[in-house]
């Protein structure tokens, strides 16, 4: 079985000459989630941005199989199911239905495959109800879970999500550890949110400045003060491994 | 709130049916080059590009400031989007705002639309651009320069949006032409100074952020051509406003004539309009006259659009 | 803090709104191109047309008087035609007194024209936006032919209206909060209050671009390849036939009646 995530000595600059990767490697298995964290700057988004072929930078990088470049595009964009920060980017479709239909769509499945996937998808994240409404008259958390259902209908095979509990109200945050605690699919996660990070994952990553400093289990990091403290992280309050 | 405080938009049963037509059809046509064109330009960010930046411009509208005496200014914003993204992006986009606003909002009519999209979306895109890359090479390549550019030809875009609407409404006999000209244009010479303070406000602010934004209006494609198509536009205009008073019916001079006397004798109390007085586009006995004039304009337009295409495509 | 294009679309459960936007469309601009063709002081086609709309009003259970409310966004313009009964020959009906300027009759009629012309179109319209969601809108002039590409477009810039309409609302509310009447103070003068509004147009802008970027990417994700694929509607049922013939004969019928008195 192949890996699902498979990074390289990835390096990338911007075009204004920002160093944003500096040789990272990354290996992620299939069925396991992974958290990454680190600083604001650090890379998370842009590192994420090459997982799905948006960004290209120096390096290999491998996903479920394939390694990126122009010609799997296609393959590697159903197979990652990239959740980004701002639910108001992802739901750019006219009602809650187009959105989810979206991805199926361009994968070319007929009208009745792409209703049941739509079905199937809002089911997975409990928002049935929702698939005739307008996306702009939906909660913030509302917005989130539509927009795991968007990527859902695609059926990947890695769930990538940027900071998924910023801007949830206690509730809708609580809600929404749930749903990625049933969801089935490997996972790999950007978040500031340590608390989540320590309830849901047991490995982590942390980068800085571009580049990978730690990798292992949640347990032991999170005790290691003085590395979170560097690279400025704090574990939870009251975080008992 | 939402509805543009411009009064552009032109409603329905102010223009002629035959007027209407006309302006629809050269809205498609001109709409259908900038949609080739900015794909060109875009590639596959061309939607959303395009679509958010007509929600911005329909958002920026509602950004004003205080004039003088309860009045504000603000922004048509044809000027601005063709000075950052192009004229036949900044046509798209203003085309996208102008249709919403008529179809949804009813700030404009539905047979009205053609000449709508035209006044305020391609000809103060176009002439915006074209004064303001002119005056910015004439001018300098300084920050001040360019806001100076930019102020201007949002001046010069809203007058010539005005001047355009004033023959458009004279030539469909709603407004008699030496009534709504000075009118449009003179109401206009004061709201195009809100549209050229905001315009280079704005173009300030990004100069001095992210200058890297201009690159796209400048490199926008078809410049040549498109100096062609908006001069045949304009010329096509002006010269159906005027041909009445071209054609050797000599009403279209006594008209002009008599409207001046009008005026300058309106407060005397004894006078009344004299009896043999016409409004000449109504009683002209030549609308075939002017028929014949626009399809004559129409293929001068014609002309200077394939021509025009032939010079943007050899230069890409 | 949502702007009023929400306000726009009135969902009711009536038959009005259960009908094919092609045909929403085409009623429509049937009923504005008739009230523009008819000719001039035809008041009772005209009337007929206006009965229709209550009518039509009516059927889609918004009251008889929901477009009469709204219709009065288009009267600023009038004014551009404010000077035709002055300027109109024919027999005099009325003199403005101390000023002299004479209305005819024949002015006096092209004006209520012009006014009744305008006020059936904009009710229309009213009626159309009313009773049609943006989205069937949209599909509506896709299906009629109407460029792809464009109605895609407006599709955007409709989904992100309320985003930036309420950013630019943030910004305004800011500069407010910012901008206190100090008694004896004088006001910045006009080119700073330019410049500021400048500013937060420039601001707001930039936004956006970086906005479309994000969403850019976000189509990318989910297999965006440049083609924009609309979805198929189902067909025109009998109902929407009848409604489109019935109001295409209502038309005509009109104009017959004005060319005949």
């Amino acid at each position: 079985m192949h890996h699902t995530v498979d990074i390289r000595d990835l390096h990338f600059t911007y075009g204004d000459g920002t160093r944003a990767l500096n040789g990272v490697n990354l290996y992620i298995a299939p069925g396991e989630k992974v958290a990454l964290v680190g600083p604001n700057g650090s890379g998370k988004s842009t590192l994420f941005l090459h997982l799905n072929g948006i960004l290209r930078g120096e390096g290999e990088v491998f996903v479920c199989g394939k390694q990126v470049q122009d010609d799997t595009l296609g393959a590697v964009r159903a197979a990652v199911g990239m959740v980004f920060q701002d639910p108001d980017d992802q739901l750019f479709s006219q009602s809650v239905f187009d959105d989810v239909a979206f991805g199926p769509i361009y994968m070319g499945y007929g009208p009745l495959e792409v209703d049941q996937r739509v079905d199937r998808a809002l089911k997975a994240v409990g928002m049935q109800s929702a698939k005739g409404r307008v996306s702009h008259h939906l909660s913030q958390g509302e917005k989130k879970r539509v927009a795991i259902a968007s990527v859902l209908a695609m059926d990947p095979e890695i769930l990538i999500l940027d900071e998924p509990s910023a801007d949830l109200d206690p509730r809708a945050r609580r809600e929404f550890i749930q749903l990625l605690a049933e969801l089935p699919q490997t996972m790999l996660v950007a978040s500031h949110d340590m608390h989540m990070v320590a309830e849901l994952f047991s490995r982590m990553v942390i980068i800085d400045k571009g580049s990978i400093v730690a990798d292992g289990a949640i347990a032991e990091l999170m005790r290691d003060t003085k590395l979170l403290e560097a690279h400025g992280l704090e574990a939870p309050c009251g975080f008992n491994p | 709130m939402l509805l543009s405080p411009e009064p552009l938009h032109i409603p329905d049963g102010f223009l002629s049916p035959i007027m209407a037509f006309l302006g629809w059809l050269l809205a498609v046509i001109v709409v259908g080059i900038a949609l080739r064109q900015t794909r060109q330009q875009l590639g596959e960010r061309q939607v959303p590009l395009m679509g958010i930046l007509a929600a911005f411009i329909f958002a920026a509208q509602a950004i004003n400031f205080p004039v003088a005496a309860g009045t504000s200014g603000h922004l048509l914003g044809g000027a601005l989007a063709a000075i950052v993204m192009g004229p036949w992006a900044a046509t798209l986009i203003m085309t996208a705002v102008v249709s919403v606003q008529a179809f949804i909002f009813q700030d404009g009519g539905l047979l009205a639309l053609g000449w709508n999209i035209l006044n305020m979306g391609v000809l103060t895109a176009f002439t915006g651009y074209f004064s303001y890359r002119w005056l910015w090479g004439k001018i300098g390549s300084s920050t001040p320069a360019r806001v100076a550019a930019s102020f201007a030809a949002a001046w010069i875009s809203v007058e010539v949006g005005a001047l355009s609407t004033a023959i458009e409404l004279a030539l469909s006999n709603t407004s008699p032409l030496a009534i709504a000209l000075p009118a449009m244009v003179g109401v206009h010479a004061v709201i195009g100074i809100g549209e050229g303070l905001i315009t280079g406000g704005a173009v300030r602010i990004l100069q001095l952020s992210r200058p890297e934004v201009f690159e796209v209006g400048e490199s926008a494609p078809g410049k040549m051509g498109a100096t062609f198509i908006v001069c045949g536009l304009l010329l096509a205009i002006i010269l159906a406003a005027f041909s009445p008073l071209a054609s050797p019916n000599p009403d279209g001079l006594e008209f002009v004539a008599e409207q001046g006397d009008f005026l300058s004798r309106a407060l005397d109390p004894s006078i009344t309009i004299l009896p043999d007085y016409t409004v000449p586009f109504i009683k002209h006995p030549a609308t075939t006259t002017i028929f014949a004039v626009m399809l004559g304009t129409l293929l001068v337009f014609a002309l200077a659009l394939i021509i025009g295409r032939k010079a943007s495509r050899s230069e890409g | 803090m949502h702007i009023s294009i929400l306000d726009i679309y009135h969902a009711r459960e009536s038959l009005i709104h259960k009908l094919d936007p092609r045909v929403k469309i085409l009623a429509s601009f049937i009923i504005i191109l008739t009230t523009v063709i008819l000719p001039e002081g035809a008041w009772v086609s005209q009337g007929v047309l206006f009965g229709l709309l209550i009518l039509l009003s009516i059927s889609a259970r918004l009251g008889p008087f929901f477009t009469i409310r709204r219709a009065f966004i288009a009267l600023p313009f009038l004014l551009a035609a404010l000077p035709i009964p002055f300027l109109t020959s024919g027999p005099t009906a009325w003199v403005v007194p101390g000023l002299g300027w004479v209305v005819s009759s024949n002015g006096l009629i092209r004006f209520m024209t012009i006014l009744v012309r305008t006020w059936v179109a904009v009710q229309a319209g009213i009626l159309l936006s009313a009773t049609t969601e943006v989205s069937d809108l949209l599909w509506g002039l896709n299906a009629l032919r109407a460029p792809k590409l464009i109605v895609t477009i407006i599709g955007f810039m409709v989904r992100y209206l309320f985003i930036l309409a309420d950013e630019a609302l943030r910004m305004l509310r800011a500069r407010t909060s910012r901008s206190p009447k100090l008694a004896g103070v004088k006001r910045p003068g006009l080119i700073w209050q330019g410049r500021v509004a400048g500013m937060m147009v420039g601001n707001l802008f930039l936004r956006s671009l970086e906005r479309s970027e994000r969403v850019h990417a976000a189509m990318l994700s989910r297999g965006y390849d440049g083609e924009m694929r609309i979805f198929h509607q189902p067909s025109m049922k009998n109902l929407d036939w009848i409604m489109l013939l019935s109001i295409l004969s209502i038309a005509l019928s009109v104009i017959v009646l004005s060319l005949w008195s």
